[in-house]
């Protein structure tokens, strides 16, 4: 019997919850190996971070996350390339295994943006949304009850969208043919892969980091005094509410778990995508019918996003009134339009026409964008001449 | 029907962690006005100690009058300081009988000049009043006793450590996480803001704790508790709020809403009143 070739629009692999335990052994022994390596790397990133934040400028914070994309990928690749040598050999497996390939891991972080804006918009709409049901429905502990389940909700999908720009780093670094396109469609195919055991994974994460975190605070929090002595009120608190302890305890883990989830992920993705099944030729085209399938949903979900929000909308305006109406509806008017252009990207890729019309979907909000910054302008420039005008106007009768 | 042991050991460790991340937060709500024992707040398993928990209140108000002074915006007329500390002088005589740990606490009180309706008593004994709400009571002394009871009331309770060690517990949890998956601040700051509303619940049994009590404190002090909660007929004020607006209040309100606190008080008037219940 010939075995059927599997396409590549069809789900993918889908990984046992028991895989969750392999990751966990396999992270164990790992850390326990190389516990000054893992150390090391999570106080670099750490740091990096934090130096970065407390520079206090965006454009720094964003260098941090071309930064993790070479850690990242460098840390699984020597891992899975140098296993069973010293820290030393890997840490140099890994830098080999990189070389060249800079710039291509660094334009993987451009998969961290849909994955940015989608988890922002499931944050900011989830309690919209909850708010909403407590004007219709009244109760206040059920909504409370259910914004924390969605909360816990959309933590689970922002870490699974956190972690496409990763693997999408990982696998540009690891395979010498990966394009921007290619790179990004193996992670978000093995995330998919991986759904069900990631979804273990985060609430032991959840669990480790409230178990982790509390144990830090009250350690903190019963020091004596005099450790404080040089401290302002802003400080203690800020210290206590980042958890530094705790975030440099999880990022241990995190690292640790990366090399075993991202060979894992990754190869469950190359099962039916992989060269020893489809030519280069084909690949292709089934990359770009992926990534049209992945267009057209895309924009779905941005327009249904949008509607909801006209909905929730016209509940306030209705019934309680809404001083942010008219921003939340250019807002959703924009969503709306974005999520059009998509449609038309994807039936663009489809029917193989211009760039410009097949980037629509990246065109359409920065030309958006641009045009609401110059309106806000002209308008900010009519208010004070406005302004000006009134001030000029009342000058003379303060005089009198 | 019985569970299987590795089910069990896994619940069991769940509910361990649930069980000390809910430490320090709100105990058993005092809802019974004629029991005023006196004592110290029951024995709660708190984030941060005491010592800390005074020390940052002291620090913040410090920083908070330094900044104050430099915008002129702390009130002068001694005349006035003198009647509001008159009525915090015997609510303080009442709070360290009742809590002696506060005895060492170095009380003390400014008039702010800001027309916010609001007053603050941090870990301490560090007390605001803003001249708003001396203008909403007509300098009553009976409702501003009710204010400033309440107040007390708070830090007495420790609310202020509670809180801290909560938000402590649940932002440093939520920044790891954010940490660990590399979650930008936006999306951090989000998802705090939905996440502090969770916890908006134990807030408000917090201010129900203190309202009770600085009646407590109040009646003791000699001050008349029924006219005292009628602060909450001014604070209601005239205009009703929309419907369905009213069915939003407890939801994203810190405080309970203000029908539910003049009922609440109006009750606990009631029982504390000379010739009441508790008398």
């Amino acid at each position: 019997m010939t075995p059927t070739v599997p396409a590549p629009t069809m789900p993918a692999y889908d990984l046992a919850l028991g895989r969750c335990s392999s990751w966990l052994r396999d992270a164990r022994v790992l850390w326990l190996g190389h516990p000054f390596l893992f150390l090391a790397v999570a106080a670099a990133v750490v740091l990096l971070r934090r130096a970065l934040d407390l520079l206090g400028m965006d454009i720094f914070i964003v260098v941090s996350y071309l930064t993790d994309a070479w850690i990242f990928a460098w840390l699984a690749l020597g891992v899975s390339r140098g296993r069973g040598g010293t820290a030393l050999a890997m840490a140099r497996v890994g830098w080999q295994g990189l070389r060249g390939r800079f710039f291509p891991v660094l334009k993987t972080v451009l998969w961290g943006v849909p994955s940015a804006v989608t988890s922002f918009v499931i944050f900011l709409l989830v309690p919209e949304g909850v708010q909403a049901l407590v004007v219709l429905q009244g109760d206040v502990l059920l909504a409370t009850v259910l914004l924390f389940v969605a909360l816990v909700a959309g933590g689970f999908i922002s870490m699974i969208l956190a972690l496409l720009p990763v693997l999408a780093a990982i696998q540009m670094a690891r395979d010498p043919h990966a394009t921007l396109m290619s790179s990004g469609l193996w992670a978000y195919r093995g995330l998919r892969a991986g759904i069900r055991p990631l979804s273990v994974l985060f609430v032991l994460f959840l669990f480790g980091a409230v178990a982790c975190n509390t144990l830090a605070t009250w350690a903190m929090g019963h020091l004596p005094v005099d450790v404080f002595s040089d401290w302002t009120a802003d400080d203690i608190l800020i210290t206590l509410s980042q958890a530094p302890l705790t975030t440099f305890l999880m990022m241990n883990a995190f690292l640790a778990l990366l090399p075993g989830i991202a060979t894992d992920l990754l190869r469950s993705a190359d099962v039916d995508l992989s060269d020893e099944i489809f030519s280069h030729a084909e690949k292709a085209a089934h990359g770009d019918a992926f990534g049209v399938r992945v267009l057209e949903r895309a924009g779905q979900g941005l327009r249904l996003v949008a509607m909801l929000s006209v909905v929730f909308l016209v509940i306030y305006i209705a019934f309680s009134g809404y001083e942010e109406a008219g921003e939340w509806f250019v807002w959703a008017v924009v969503t709306y339009v974005w999520g059009g252009s998509f449609r038309k990207s994807a039936r663009a890729w489809r029917e193989k026409q211009s760039w410009s019309l097949r980037y629509r979907f990246l065109i359409t909000p920065a030309v958006t964008v641009l045009l609401l910054i110059a309106l806000a302008a002209v308008f900010d420039h009519l208010e004070e001449a406005s302004a000006t005008e009134d001030q000029t106007e009342s000058a003379p009768k303060e005089e009198k | 029907m019985t569970r299987s042991a590795p089910t069990g050991r896994v619940l069991a460790g769940l509910t361990l962690v649930l069980a000390i991340a809910g430490c320090g937060d709100a105990g058993a709500p005092a809802t019974d006005p004629a029991s005023f024992k006196g004592q110290p707040p029951k024995v709660r398993v708190h984030m941060i100690s005491r010592d800390l928990s005074r020390m940052i209140g002291e620090r913040g108000y410090a920083e908070l009058i330094e900044s104050l002074e430099l915008q002129e915006r702390l009130e002068t007329n001694a005349r006035l300081q003198q009647r509001v500390e008159v009525i915090a002088n015997r609510l303080v005589h009442q709070a360290i009988q009742a809590y002696p740990f506060s005895q060492d606490w170095s009380w003390e009180l400014r008039i702010v000049k800001d027309d916010e309706i609001n007053a603050s008593c941090m870990p301490g004994g560090k007390m605001t009043l803003n001249t708003g709400l001396m203008a909403l009571t007509r300098m009553d002394e009976h409702k501003l006793a009710t204010v400033l009871g309440h107040e007390i009331a708070h830090a007495l309770l420790e609310h202020g450590r509670a809180s801290i060690g909560r938000s402590a517990v649940v932002l440093g949890t939520l920044q790891a996480m954010a940490q660990s998956f590399k979650m930008g601040q936006l999306r951090l700051n989000t998802l705090v803001e939905g996440m502090e509303r969770v916890t908006l619940p134990l807030e408000r049994e917090h201010e129900r704790e203190a309202d009770l009590l600085g009646m407590q404190l109040m009646t003791r002090a000699g001050y008349d508790p029924v006219r005292g909660a009628s602060i909450w007929v001014d604070m209601k004020g005239d205009e009703p709020a929309p419907r369905l607006a009213q069915r939003l209040e407890p939801y994203v309100s810190s405080h309970p809403t203000s029908d539910e606190r003049l009922t609440n008080l109006t009750e606990i008037a009631r029982v504390l009143a000379p010739g009441g219940p508790a008398r």
